[in-house]
């Protein structure tokens, strides 16, 4: 068994990665496998409430299976959400608290050194 | 020496990533390291298609991959759930070989180290 830790750095419709990374993730924990998943920059606007996407998986939705697929170790890079210009009161950033932590610059050091294994997408 | 787990998410020529993949997997076997398998994720199944024809002076990825596994009995793998989406011949993409997500994480559990590009 490794320890996985899986970036998740783009936005969720701008290219294939967010729904690559999920599927990846989801895998990874059906064979065995400790994963840890982290938004950063451009990622957390996955983590923002979506409209319905024709032609694609709907990643907003597929996000709360997360759970029940035992990644229960979920977080988003703090100081992220100023870098990008995101801030509470212009996003409803309460969906981010249901679906991930927030983790400042050394627990995310601290992430990586722990991980065995570091997978961006 | 170690074990080496390499995946490859980048496509040929559009992105580096392909180039610096071969030739880090090059370098590994020179230095007497052991690759347990390439896998080929995303964009990355675009380095398995054997209709690729570029220009002389660059490198046919498939070829170059091909090699690898002719030389030095490399498994590649493809994600045909990736591959199959994106249009790629299950027939004629020997010697990669059709997999998934599952035998790659099922193979994970041996490598000590997992490289992406």
């Amino acid at each position: 068994m490794a320890k996985l830790l899986i970036r998740l750095t783009s936005a969720p419709y701008g290219t294939s990665d967010a729904s690559d990374g999920l599927d990846f993730a989801l895998a990874a924990t059906n064979y065995g496998h400790d994963v840890t998943i982290i938004f950063e920059g451009n990622g957390l606007y996955q983590l923002l409430p979506q409209k319905k996407v024709n032609g694609v998986k709907d990643q907003s939705k597929r996000l709360k299976s997360l759970p029940f697929f035992d990644i229960e170790e979920c977080y988003y890079a703090q100081s992220d959400i100023e870098r990008q210009g995101m801030s509470a009161q212009s996003y409803s950033l309460d969906i981010v608290s249901d679906l991930a932590e927030p983790l400042d610059d050394a627990g995310i050091i601290l992430l990586v050194e722990q991980a065995d294994h570091v997978v961006t997408f | 020496m170690s074990n080496y787990t390499v995946l490859v998410t980048s496509a040929p020529y559009d992105d580096q990533g392909a180039s610096t993949a071969l030739a880090f997997c090059h370098q590994l076997l020179a230095d007497g390291h052991h690759i347990d398998q390439i896998f080929f994720y995303q964009r990355g199944i675009y380095n398995a298609m054997p209709a690729m024809a570029p220009p002389n002076d660059e490198t046919n990825y498939f070829t170059a991959w091909k090699t690898l596994n002719k030389n030095h009995n490399v498994t590649l793998r493809v994600c045909m759930t990736a591959g199959e989406k994106r249009g790629i011949n299950a027939n004629d993409i020997v010697p990669f070989e059709q997999t998934g997500l599952g035998e790659f994480f099922a193979d994970l559990h041996n490598s000590k180290n997992l490289v992406q590009f």
